[in-house]
């Protein structure tokens, strides 16, 4: 099938949105970069709101989608309300802050809009299990689309970091981005495996595994120890995992063929 | 309970053509679109003991029909009085997603409008006493195609599946337990479409 690349940048933006919250949510608990908790938000709202317009121009009739009032159930309708709920929860955690309000307030809401960030980079790909399509019918897509956002995420909240020379927090959270990245090195295998994708050496084993996951694992493990280059390793753990999202993504739309070709209309 | 859909005897079926030029002269189907394909199956085998057969693919009418569940604005919908699946194009937003989930591929993007479209068993020539054949059925020179009430026995369609019950066939069902079924004697070709 055709990659559709609307959609393959809505995913990546707002998943990397979502996650980018995580680690401002985060924050709240560890006392590690909250200083950067407003820009992060910000970064995050536009992030989501990009990915949002992304998935738009997919649309030949946008102004229609007000239908999805009347058909909530559908995952498109889903996402679109997952979008709406995880901004409205960060653009609240923003005026909290803003507010200077109490600290259980804020955490409540961070809390909140992190859990709906995490579930809504997830329903991005569960809109995808179709008995129709062999390989993307089964949970392990939905959960590579959740993972692939979330070392992208994490990395680049950790390079907003770096850039603002808190490296003390950049070392603290090294060590979530190597078991993020190993997560997302797990699931990617079972991904591959499982779709067959694996075949595709240079994207599936190149950029999904080694640059989406290895990069990001090896800089969050330096990084630990290495704090003066933070800013160089989490920009290659960016890359890496920008790439490795992209292609993961491109690799789900070109292996989605379906049990019959008979219209081709798809292609 | 109703069920329209088609029954197509494969055994009757020379491949001419007649019921997509039909269907697409009645609906208005632009050049290379199709809501209704006449595919060639085969030919398989080994010479001398080749065959093959013509399989006619349109919307499968299912019954639990995945285009009606992933639609976000329902405009892939079940009719209330007929049961039969159709696209309200004026709610039709294309996304595609219907497209994606139909497992047949049998669904029309259509480029001038921007939407979706696919086979509506010419509902539209319907009249307040029931169905009317569609033109495919009408047009087919070897009394091929049938549409009636699966659930109705004296339907031409119940009958016709009624007639050959060792030869029934379905494209392979992945849960949306298709209705539209195609009749293919053992003698002529070994169905090879699915099961």
């Amino acid at each position: 099938m055709e990659i559709q690349w609307s959609l393959v940048l809505f995913t990546v933006l707002a998943g990397a949105g979502s996650w980018m919250f995580v680690g401002a949510a985060v924050s709240e608990f560890t006392n590690r970069g909250k200083e950067a908790s407003f820009l992060t938000s910000i970064i995050a709202i536009v992030l989501i709101i990009a990915g949002g317009l992304c998935s738009v121009t997919h649309l030949s009739h946008p102004t229609r989608m007000l239908g999805a009032i009347s058909h909530p159930t559908s995952g498109i309708a889903i996402e679109a309300f997952m979008l709406g709920f995880t901004c409205l929860a960060i653009i609240v955690y923003l005026v909290l802050l803003k507010r200077s309000s109490s600290d259980k307030a804020r955490k409540v809401v961070a809390v909140v809009g992190a859990v709906l960030g995490i579930a809504f980079s997830f329903l991005m790909g569960e809109s995808y299990m179709m008995a129709a399509r062999a390989n993307w019918n089964s949970v392990v897509v939905p959960l590579e689309y959740a993972v692939t956002s979330m070392v992208l995420g994490v990395s680049l909240y950790l390079l907003l970091l770096a850039c603002r020379k808190e490296k003390e927090a950049v070392a603290f959270y090294g060590l979530p981005l190597a078991v993020a990245g190993a997560i997302s090195l797990i699931v990617g295998l079972v991904y591959g495996f499982f779709s067959g994708v694996t075949a595709e050496a240079m994207q599936f084993w190149g950029c999904v595994v080694v640059l989406g996951t290895i990069v990001p694992i090896v800089c969050g493990a330096v990084s630990m120890k290495k704090a003066d280059a933070a800013v160089a390793l989490m920009l290659c753990s960016s890359v890496g995992a920008l790439v490795g999202s992209v292609v993961f993504r491109m690799l789900m739309w070109t292996s989605g063929t379906g049990m019959y070709v008979f219209f081709n209309a798809l292609s | 309970m109703t069920r329209y859909a088609l029954v197509v005897d494969l055994d009757r079926c020379i491949g001419c053509q007649a019921c997509e030029v039909a269907c697409k002269n009645e609906n208005g189907v632009a050049l290379g679109e199709h809501w209704n394909k006449v595919m060639k199956v085969g030919p398989t085998g080994e010479y001398p003991k080749l065959e093959q057969y013509y399989l006619p693919v349109m919307c499968q009418q299912c019954k639990d029909a995945p285009c009606v569940h992933v639609c976000p604005t329902g405009a892939s919908y079940r009719d209330p009085d007929t049961d039969v699946v159709l696209v309200d194009k004026e709610k039709c937003i294309g996304c595609k997603y219907c497209m994606m989930a139909c497992p047949y591929d049998v669904r029309n993007w259509n480029r001038e409008e921007k939407v979706v479209e696919k086979c509506t068993l010419c509902s539209q020539r319907w009249t307040a006493d029931g169905p009317v054949d569609p033109l495919c059925v009408t047009v087919c020179c070897g009394s091929a195609r049938f549409l009636g009430d699966l659930d109705d026995p004296n339907s031409d369609a119940s009958k016709a599946l009624a007639a050959k019950p060792q030869s029934v066939h379905r494209l392979t069902d992945v849960g949306n337990q298709p209705g539209t079924a195609y009749l293919l004697s053992d003698k002529y070709a070994t169905w090879k479409s699915g099961e």
